[in-house]
């Protein structure tokens, strides 16, 4: 049986809670909505993790040739970081986004990649602090 | 070198520093175990900083 208690990062660490939802939701809110979906439940199946319900259907229908963009990028930033090149930010990113949002994406996915892991290891996941 | 300016948008650069702050002047690891740890995290990304 694992050593690991039944809590969450959350729980543990609540000295750093509050400074890490403000970061969070202040992360999520410079993407646009649908991305921010998107890129929420594409971190949370390749790292194991149930997808988030979608009662609004904000994730359905085909991606956009700039979201498949992004969520390539996401998936290269988490499986394979070297080989994420100035070549690949510019290809994946800057060619659909301006600068504010190419970088608020780039932020928004190293935190999802960040806080997932957190998400994979405790059971309890991370609330209140969301991913 | 990429287009890209910044990696981090202003107004999340502040909450992101207070959150860095807190975790580093607050909690039960010591200096040297989070500096080892900042360190190893660095080398594994080649993480200039």
């Amino acid at each position: 049986m694992s050593a690991w208690p039944t809590t969450n990062a959350a729980e543990l660490r609540p000295e750093l809670t509050a400074e890490l939802a403000t970061l969070v939701a202040a992360s999520a809110s410079k993407l646009p909505p649908r991305l921010e979906a998107l890129l929420v439940a594409r971190f949370a199946k390749l790292r194991g993790l149930d997808e988030p319900d979608d009662p609004a259907g904000v994730r359905t229908g085909p991606m956009t040739t700039a979201e498949s963009a992004v969520i390539d990028f996401a998936e290269r930033f988490m499986l394979d970081i070297r080989g994420v090149t100035p070549a690949v930010i510019d290809d994946l990113l800057l060619a659909h986004y301006d600068q504010d949002t190419a970088s608020a994406i780039l932020f928004r996915i190293a935190l999802l990649e960040g806080m997932t892991k957190f998400e994979r290891i405790f059971p309890g996941g991370s609330p209140p602090c969301p991913v | 070198m990429s287009g890209l300016k910044s990696a981090m948008p202003p107004d999340l650069g502040v909450a992101f520093s207070a959150l860095y702050g807190r975790m580093w002047s607050h909690g039960i690891v010591d200096h040297p175990t989070k500096e080892v740890a900042r360190l190893r995290n660095a080398k594994e990304t080649d993480c200039r900083y």
